[in-house]
């Protein structure tokens, strides 16, 4: 399969995912407040544990910071990305995959990257502001390890 | 009578542990990643320890067993197949269990049992292994009898609130969402990664006032023996906030009866 029609058909399936998750308007706001709060939690718990002590396992609060933001990316953009596997059980389960099966493409792009998760997307953005920020206070950081990053 | 009752919420018990057989790598995946929680936590406090042998009020035993007692809790606490009801009332499948002649808080509350049975003895199972395997110096329960009634308590509230979460379904098919912010909410007020009186005292305070802490952090605290006078207004708020989730839930179930219609199914 040519990778225009890879494309084409993969935009088509965000925009598809893109109607049905702002359809479910109330589920909108309770998953951001849920994926809000999670990161916050966490956050929080980080700058407890660093409120009675400075290193852990010769880490400071600034390196911790990043490595778990980086985590959080990371994780991020693999379930924007990916997000229809969470829904491959169901299909098997109930036989709707048979009709995945059907279509003349290749089976994952429906079941693997078979549309973006746009509430993932939106969150990006802070978790990659807040990378550079945090980043910055490293007094090792270098161009060349940023790049490697 | 009483036997026929019995045998009746033993089948439903009995039933649901022989659902886990039917997807087994299902269940071992899911207890791995349990796993891997509570050895990510574990080895977090246990690095924070090694150069400090104590952590606010916390000695390094004390910490260390609370994040393994708390982690083994939850299992039990948490466990729930009330989930699973949001789904029947919007597909309409609950008409099958009001129409069979048994009472529907038992049925799910059988059901639930039986989930935290298979997963607290697979937890215990985990926990003494790493217990063994990394030589993790545990201290001796304290309060073993008011344990045991915070402990029901908390199940009690934990079991209420998951239903209410379900009991949405009667308004709404949005119900997913608000279970994931329970979650994300039960996962850190009510001390799983940390015992909350570690917090400063406002915050500590105001969280006292929520039902959160009453699941499993509060019966914990009690096991590890950190409590050094007697905890009357916690004792007392776990009860109120359990029959304050009890009187919700019936008034949800009642009310969402009420509301909700079917066809055959």
């Amino acid at each position: 399969m040519d990778i225009k029609k890879t494309l084409r058909l993969f935009t088509l399936y965000s925009r598809l995912s893109f109607r049905t998750i702002f359809q479910a308007r109330t589920g909108i706001f309770f998953f951001m407040l849920g994926k809000a709060m999670r990161f916050l939690f966490l956050f929080l718990f980080i700058f407890l544990v660093f409120s009675r002590t400075r290193i852990i396992k010769s880490y400071d609060l600034n390196q911790v910071i990043v490595f778990f933001l980086t985590y959080t990316l990371i994780d991020n953009l693999s379930q924007m990305l990916f997000r229809e596997v969470y829904r491959f059980r169901p299909l098997v389960l109930s036989g709707a995959l048979d009709l995945i099966l059907l279509k003349p493409h290749h089976p994952f792009l429906r079941i693997l990257i078979g549309g973006i998760d746009f509430l993932d997307m939106l969150l990006i953005v802070p978790y990659a502001a807040l990378i550079i920020i945090f980043a910055c206070r490293l007094p090792q950081i270098s161009l060349t390890g940023f790049f490697i990053f | 009578m009483l036997k026929y009752v019995m045998r009746k919420y033993l089948t439903v018990f009995t039933t649901t542990v022989k659902e886990y057989a039917a997807y087994r790598l299902n269940f071992l995946l899911w207890r791995f990643r349990a796993v891997l929680n509570l050895i990510v936590i574990f080895f977090l406090w246990n690095a924070v320890l090694e150069k400090q042998n104590t952590f606010g009020n916390y000695g390094k035993e004390s910490l260390l067993t609370y994040i393994i007692l708390v982690n083994l809790i939850i299992n039990f606490v948490l466990g729930t197949r009330t989930a699973e009801i949001a789904g029947e009332i919007n597909n309409g499948d609950i008409i099958n269990i009001l129409l069979k002649p048994v009472s529907f808080f038992k049925f799910y509350w059988m059901r639930d049992l039986a989930d935290k049975a298979v997963n607290i003895f697979f937890a215990i199972l985990e926990v003494a292994l790493l217990v063994y395997f990394f030589k993790i110096p545990l201290i001796t329960p304290h309060n073993i009898l008011l344990f045991i009634v915070l402990f029901i308590v908390g199940t009690l509230i934990s079991f209420f609130i998951n239903l209410m979460l379900s009991f949405i379904a009667f308004w709404t098919t949005e119900v997913w969402a608000p279970r994931f912010v329970f979650f994300m909410v039960v996962s850190f007020l009510s001390g799983s990664f940390f015992p909350l009186d570690l917090l400063p005292k406002p915050v500590y305070y105001a969280m006292l006032a929520t039902p959160f802490p009453y699941l499993y952090y509060l019966p914990t605290k009690i096991l590890v023996g950190q409590t050094d006078k007697i905890i009357y207004f916690e004792v007392l708020m776990a009860f109120v906030w359990l029959l304050l989730a009890w009187l919700l839930t019936r008034l949800m179930w009642n009310k969402g009866n009420r509301n909700f219609s079917f066809w055959g199914r």
